[in-house]
């Protein structure tokens, strides 16, 4: 590759990395920022936001409570960094504590432009509940 | 459906004769049909000719994007083929072209391949293919491993 275009590449404007972003679970994104300044504020730039519950479930019960507060806390820190940026598309697992209430994630979302809501109901994938808003 | 030709030039002037119905695939080259319908030669001064052959490839693959589930398997199987030529550092040169370009189709179908390309790739590997320069201090890039430990562990992360 030519050191014109490994350039171009280092400088890849933000719409095309967002877009990249956009298609990986948004715990992988949350692990790209160790890669620089530039991509640690690249997350909040993110428009399709994935969060599994299975990101954090581990075979151990107590790591089991420890890991869904954490990602409470990552839905939280996420949509706190995005502040007002737009979110396209939402995907949420069914089970947030219940003084961490879904709707409010929900709703501002929906604040922010949500087209698509995904709510997976179960542990299993088949379980998806899909919206269009 | 007409079958003007058009030339589209790369910035190391490499010319390809296209109908006019594959550039216009092309937004950039849309847009410029419209101001002006007698242009023939289309200068593209942000691509290099082997990557605007691969553009122009998947453009006269989708000319007729027939609604038929036949014909749209088909054309999932050619785009999972086509993706298979190239390797990451190419599909960031082609992802680079089909923004300036404005080939929709094409920048959804390379920015999915790049994302399912890099989800298991370490830090280090995404750096060294992104060209990223690490510019936290140390005590920053703890800092910032800290916050996310949870992200770098091990547990299954499902493909969106």
């Amino acid at each position: 590759m030519s050191s014109s275009s490994r350039n171009l590449i280092s400088n890849l404007p933000n719409e095309i990395l967002t877009k990249i972003l956009s298609s990986l679970a948004t715990k992988v994104v949350a692990s790209t920022q160790i890669l620089s300044k530039r991509w640690k504020n690249l997350l909040g730039l993110v428009d399709t936001l994935w969060f599994y519950d299975s990101m954090v479930v581990y075979p151990n019960i107590k790591n089991k409570k420890g890991g869904l507060d954490r990602l409470c806390d990552f839905v939280e820190k996420t949509f706190a960094l995005s502040s007002n940026s737009p979110i396209k598309k939402l995907s949420l697992p069914h089970r947030p504590r219940p003084n961490r209430p879904l709707h409010s994630w929900i709703w501002t979302a929906m604040e922010r432009g949500l087209l698509e809501l995904h709510l997976h109901a179960g542990q299993d994938d088949n379980d998806d509940a899909y919206f269009s808003v | 459906m007409s079958s003007n030709k058009i030339v589209l030039t790369s910035s190391d002037g490499e010319s390809f004769e296209v109908e006019e119905v594959v550039a216009r695939k092309l937004q950039i080259v849309g847009h410029m049909l419209e101001d002006d319908c007698v242009i023939n030669e289309i200068p593209l001064q942000n691509v290099t000719g082997d990557i605007l052959s691969m553009v122009i490839e998947y453009c006269k693959t989708h000319v007729d994007e027939e609604e038929s589930e036949e014909a749209q398997t088909k054309l999932k199987t050619w785009d999972e083929e086509f993706m298979k030529k190239f390797d990451i550092k190419t599909l960031l040169q082609i992802i680079l072209a089909a923004n300036y370009l404005n080939v929709k189709g094409l920048l959804d179908l390379v920015s999915q391949t790049i994302a399912d390309t890099i989800k298991d790739y370490t830090p280090e590997q995404i750096r060294e293919v992104f060209g990223v320069e690490n510019d936290y201090t140390e005590e920053e890039e703890a800092e910032v491993r800290k916050e996310n430990a949870w992200a770098f562990d091990e547990a299954d992360t499902p493909k969106p």
